[in-house]
């Protein structure tokens, strides 16, 4: 850089990972958004144990904001590999499938750290659930979630890659949403039909009891009322299993369709 | 000199049969073009929906729904879309790091030395840069691509006569003998200097492919072109 350049005040010295700060800076506000009002319907929660109606605002806190997240992580990734709506990456030398597994890492990371201040909220709940087996509990948690997360995005990955193929955007958008749904209701409906046979009941969301410790049909958190088999149950496993099963699958198969189709970077 | 040697290849850009459709509608039909001549500025003319866009995005290589094939010997183009493509919180030296980390033949220093004379400051946000601002911003980076095919979607539209004076002089000290700059547009007026070559697309047809001298002397740039689109002649 020459001197003018650097009398005018232009720092432009080329900076690995640039691409990835500016996108971590971009998807930052939401994720912060996120994180406070789980931490502050948390911390609420907290200092008021005995209020029933704090532990209420918090569990629908984390349930809303977990739903909120997961349904933008989606759309970004459809935005950029469906739709191809962010015209920066398309226009330069790096290929698209580069970009995305970029955005997708620092949305995982995103949502990681957004589930750490979950599981620190709900940390109270859990000491009262677990009590001397906490340490396995929420070692369990941060592998489920991480195996949950995987599948995720890699499911998204795949099936924003097929929309794409699909002539129309409204018409893609349309297939990346049913194509989501398939993938988690199918997973949720293997999880509950091999893990819990016997029961004809489940809920939505994460339990704290020993015998529902969190379990994760892709993204979505599902709570079976099967019987309980020590501190981590065996439908636990499945479902990280399932879930690392899934993330291979769809990884080495978005692999394969993203080297080999071409499709329209740019909305006509 | 930024740019690469010349290739043996003659053409700079071979477009055959190219047609794209949206729906039922022909966007661009059967349409064929060689530019063959580097160091030229070729002005793109047509009116707004006529596929200069689309022809430019298929050139590029964003478009791949089509028939006909696009051969760019030279290899890759640099592209300047119709539309902003910097995101909106990014100061400008924060634009030109991320544009050489995403671009790899972005030649960050003579991007900064355009921005610097232009007058841009380096902290400026995005959003907060007016549009003919913007319009430099983009055009500085597009044009700071080591390509020797170069394609400009409506830099000239929807800004001040200043600005656009700005622009047009940005273009002209961009010519180069190594490289081809299209530029696209449906202004005419007062811009028979800066081309060499001019098409002129009507309807997803080209209509019209001349050398400015040769259309000049047939009653100017301007009235050929009012002419041409007029009338719809076939003179590609």
């Amino acid at each position: 850089m020459g001197t003018a350049q650097r009398d005018a005040g232009w720092r432009v010295r080329p900076r690995r990972g640039e691409l990835w700060l500016v996108e971590l800076r971009r998807r930052l506000p939401v994720a912060l958004v996120a994180i406070l009002l789980t931490a502050a319907a948390g911390t609420a929660a907290a200092t008021a144990p005995d209020f029933t109606t704090l532990g209420v605002v918090r569990e629908l806190g984390v349930m809303l904001c977990w739903s909120a997240t997961t349904i933008w992580s989606a759309s970004v990734l459809v935005r950029h590999v469906t739709l191809a709506d962010d015209a920066l990456p398309e226009l330069g030398t790096r290929p698209w499938w580069h970009v995305a597994v970029g955005k997708a890492l620092v949305l995982g990371g995103l949502l990681l750290a957004q589930h750490v201040v979950t599981t620190l909220v709900e940390l109270p709940t859990l000491h009262d659930a677990f009590g001397p087996d906490l340490a396995a509990a929420v070692t369990h948690t941060a592998l489920a979630k991480v195996a949950s997360l995987a599948a995720w995005l890699t499911v998204v990955l795949l099936v924003a890659t097929l929309a794409a193929l699909v002539p129309g955007r409204g018409r893609a958008v349309t297939v990346a949403v049913a194509g989501l749904t398939v993938v988690v209701v199918g997973q949720a409906l293997l999880l509950w039909r091999t893990g819990a046979p016997d029961t004809d009941t489940f809920v939505l969301g994460v339990g704290s009891e020993t015998w529902t410790v969190h379990l994760y049909a892709n993204v979505l958190p599902l709570v079976l009322t099967a019987p309980a088999q020590g501190v981590v149950p065996g439908v636990a496993w499945l479902s990280v299993g399932l879930d690392g099963v899934v993330a291979v699958v769809a990884a080495a198969t978005w692999t394969t369709v993203a080297r080999r189709r071409r499709w329209d970077r740019l909305p006509r | 000199m930024r740019r690469p040697d010349a290739p043996s290849n003659p053409d700079v850009l071979a477009v055959d049969h190219l047609t794209v459709r949206l729906g039922r509608r022909a966007v661009l039909d059967d349409v064929s073009l060689r530019l063959t001549d580097r160091g030229h500025v070729v002005g793109l003319f047509g009116q707004n929906g006529a596929g200069k866009s689309t022809l430019l995005r298929c050139v590029a290589g964003l478009l791949v729904r089509h028939d006909g094939t696009v051969a760019v010997p030279d290899g890759g183009v640099a592209l300047l879309p119709d539309s902003p493509f910097l995101y909106p919180r990014l100061r400008l030296d924060a634009a030109v790091r991320l544009a050489a980390d995403l671009w790899a033949d972005l030649d960050a220093v003579h991007a900064v030395r355009t921005l610097d004379r232009l007058g841009l400051p380096p902290r400026l946000r995005v959003g907060e840069a007016s549009k003919g601002m913007l319009e430099q911003v983009h055009l500085a980076l597009v044009l700071a691509r080591r390509r020797r095919l170069t394609l400009l979607d409506e830099p000239l539209a929807a800004v001040d006569p200043l600005t656009r004076d700005q622009l047009v002089d940005l273009l002209r000290s961009h010519r180069e003998p190594g490289s081809t700059v299209v530029v696209s547009t449906h202004l005419v007026s007062g811009l028979e200097d800066l081309f060499d070559e001019v098409v002129v697309v009507h309807d997803g047809r080209i209509v019209l492919h001349d050398e400015v001298g040769a259309v000049a002397r047939r009653g100017g740039l301007e009235a050929r072109v009012k002419e041409v689109l007029a009338g719809g002649h076939r003179a590609a």
